[in-house]
């Protein structure tokens, strides 16, 4: 479904990601764990087509098309979802109207007809279960006053109503709680399907508890490092991403 | 200096008012004189005043317009009022002319047209208590040649549940349309008051209203103000307030159409513990200049006054806002806000903010805040991340920004209608971007 071939990410001139390949089949979950600044998030924004990136070489083809020429909301149309780190808050724009809009826009570009206040409701509700999310958030300006859980919760909200065909979901399990953790993540389990491939990008390991991966891969340094079965989580998890790469990254060195 | 060539066509008016002034009382008549005298010995203000800085009415003193439009081919239809979604009094003016076979008074109000006011003991008192604010010389000049208007008094104790809702519609081609509405809303009275300016595409008016009202104790007043003329004209309005004990007033205006508009809002906070909410939203296209005023003055202690404006700017258009704020030496235990926020939505769109605070007193709460930006690009790759095209995002976004403002329409059914009117107004901007 996706598969990255040597991809090197520029941002501001300073080089992030240094060739990156990665292949994912519809069906799997894989993580991508590493240590602050390897690039992990960079990896899930240029996915999801954020403009701040400069591409200066490799590909990235989804469904058999090259992703990187689509813009912003024609991957979302295709299929591509991105849970941020930092949910952003819409002041003045209620969630279920912004929920709606965006997922008519998907339906539209399917040629498929646009759902009504009244049905979209039903399948909202529906869908806020999933996440055991309150339906006073329906009517709430997306984000705005939300906890930091809550904001999570609607991304997952989010992808429950979009339906994608390639989830990646960025740091999901920062700044949760145990429980908020569990339920998220249960979102994402009743998710997996055989035709949907999920990107896990992760600091912890604490979340591979709980949506367990067919894949994981090591970041570090703008490189995939390391990859290997779910096993490898609990390693580096025991020993540390310096177990990985025993070269510590020269700028790092003050720090030791 | 005014410009006496640009001033006669107003002379020569008033000159022709004559006969008619003759019914009016004696002291009517004296208030006349003095508005014109005074109008005539300051005439239009010019962009060298410092209140009219950014809003230069030379286009409107260089003209020459009719001064006595007609209203006889005004026809109002339905359509065009929220009539049939909106339960309320409505009453009409055309071309600044009040149409007392159309409109509707509500039981238990004394209404009075202003130009069959031969004593009126209760109005003039209620003008001489607007009265302590000065006039400009665009008041000036509607005290001096408007003729027509309304009375509305409102005995203690009344509570209107329905809202009056006047509809001021211009449509004669260069004409000047002065309308005033005075209200006296008496103890523990209430009442919604909806002011609708509109016009016809097309032709070019110069309205130059008057509102003003003075609030018993305990009264309780919602003033909405909707400005959608046509995108020629001129607009010029001013509101006045005199507040007593413990009342409380929410005005709002909504700055939409006109080439040039300017709203002066003048509150005075005469009575202890008494709240006065002023806001605004502008929705500035093309080349509109859109501009409010505000006065709120804290002449006692334990008032509060809350303002909220807020501009969003697209095309060549400019908003501009002077937000003044009075805290006198008695007035403690004032607390006083203030926000003015901008959006440009063009690099060629343009808003002036201008607070300006004088605070007397040493015990007070006084807060103001004014910012001027663009749409968050993060936020637009965040919509646009879920589906949703980018012209459509910064649609959304807008309307998200102006929601706060609609949304303080207590009046479910009027806040209904502005924002049908708001989101048409959003979606041909998205047309048109």
């Amino acid at each position: 479904m996706l598969e990255i071939k040597n991809l090197h990410v520029n941002i501001e001139g300073k080089e992030i990601l240094k060739g990156i390949d990665l292949a994912i089949q519809a069906g799997e979950v894989h993580a991508v764990m590493g240590p602050n600044g390897s690039g992990k998030s960079t990896l899930t924004r240029v996915l999801a087509g954020h403009p701040s990136y400069q591409i200066m070489k490799g590909t990235v083809t989804y469904e058999g098309k090259d992703l990187l020429r689509m813009s912003v909301e024609d991957r979302a149309r295709a299929g591509v979802f991105l849970a941020f780190q930092y949910p952003i808050d819409i002041p003045g724009v209620n969630n279920a109207y912004f929920l709606r809009s965006a997922l008519n826009e998907i339906r539209k570009s399917r040629g498929l007809e646009e759902l009504d206040a009244m049905d979209f409701l039903t399948v909202l509700k529906e869908k806020m279960k999933i996440v055991e999310m309150d339906e006073k958030f329906i009517s709430r300006p997306v984000n705005e006053g939300f906890s930091g859980g809550e904001k999570k919760r609607n991304e997952i909200l989010q992808m429950a109503v979009l339906e994608p065909n390639l989830a990646v979901l960025d740091e999901t399990d920062s700044g949760l709680d145990i429980d908020a953790l569990r339920v998220i993540a249960g979102g994402v389990n009743k998710m997996r399907n055989r035709s949907r491939a999920i990107l896990l990008v992760t600091h912890y390991q604490r979340l591979l508890n709980y949506i367990e991966p067919d894949k994981v891969h090591v970041l570090m340094g703008g490189k995939i490092v390391l990859s290997g079965g779910k096993d490898l989580a609990l390693q580096l998890e025991e020993k540390g991403y310096e177990w990985v790469s025993p070269v510590r990254d020269p700028s790092s060195a003050f720090d030791a | 200096m005014s410009n006496m060539k640009e001033l006669q066509p107003y002379e020569e008016a008033y000159q022709r008012l004559g006969n008619q002034r003759q019914a009016e009382a004696e002291w009517h008549r004296v208030m006349r004189d003095d508005a014109m005298r005074s109008f005539l010995g300051k005439g239009f203000p010019t962009t060298r005043d410092e209140s009219w800085k950014y809003t230069d009415l030379s286009a409107i003193a260089g003209a020459r317009f009719i001064m006595e439009p007609t209203t006889s081919r005004v026809v109002f239809d339905g359509t065009e009022v929220p009539k049939n979604s909106m339960d309320a009094y409505f009453m009409f003016f055309a071309n600044g002319w009040f149409r007392a076979e159309l409109s509707d008074l509500p039981e238990g109000i004394r209404g009075m047209i202003l130009s069959e006011i031969r004593s009126g003991d209760r109005f003039r008192t209620t003008l001489d208590e607007l009265n302590v604010f000065t006039k400009d010389s665009l008041e000036d000049l509607n005290f001096a040649l408007g003729m027509d208007g309304i009375f509305i008094d409102a005995p203690p104790g009344v509570c209107l549940e329905k809202p009056i809702y006047i509809v001021h519609r211009s449509d004669c081609h260069e004409g000047l349309c002065q309308p005033k509405t005075i209200m006296r809303l008496g103890k523990n009275a209430q009442a919604v008051l909806i002011e609708d300016f509109r016009g016809v595409d097309g032709k070019m008016c110069f309205t130059n209203s008057f509102a003003g009202v003075v609030l018993e104790e305990g009264a309780s007043l919602e003033h909405y103000k909707l400005q959608h003329e046509s995108r020629g004209s001129f607009h010029i309005a001013t509101f006045k307030a005199v507040q007593k004990e413990k009342s409380v007033l929410n005005s709002i205006s909504f700055a939409l159409g006109a080439k040039l508009a300017r709203q002066t809002a003048m509150i005075a906070l005469n009575g202890q513990r008494s709240e006065c909410s002023l806001s605004g939203l502008v929705l500035g296209a093309e080349h509109q200049t859109l501009d409010h005023v505000t006065r709120v003055v804290h002449a006692v202690p334990d008032c509060k006054s809350d303002q909220r404006f807020k501009g969003i700017l697209g095309g060549h258009s400019r908003g501009v806002f002077t937000g003044r704020v009075l805290v006198q030496r008695d007035a403690q235990k004032t607390d006083a806000r203030q926000t003015n926020r901008n959006l440009l939505l063009s690099e060629t769109a343009r808003a002036d903010s201008r607070p300006q605070l004088e605070i007397l007193a040493d015990d007070v709460k006084c807060t103001h805040g004014a910012t001027v930006g663009q749409l968050d690009e993060d936020a637009i790759f965040y919509l646009r991340s879920r589906g949703i095209g980018q012209k459509t995002a910064r649609r959304i976004l807008a309307s998200g920004f102006a929601q706060e403002i609609v949304d303080s329409i207590r009046h479910e059914k009027f806040r209904i209608f502005i924002n049908d009117m708001t989101q048409k107004r959003f979606l041909d901007l998205e047309a048109t971007a």
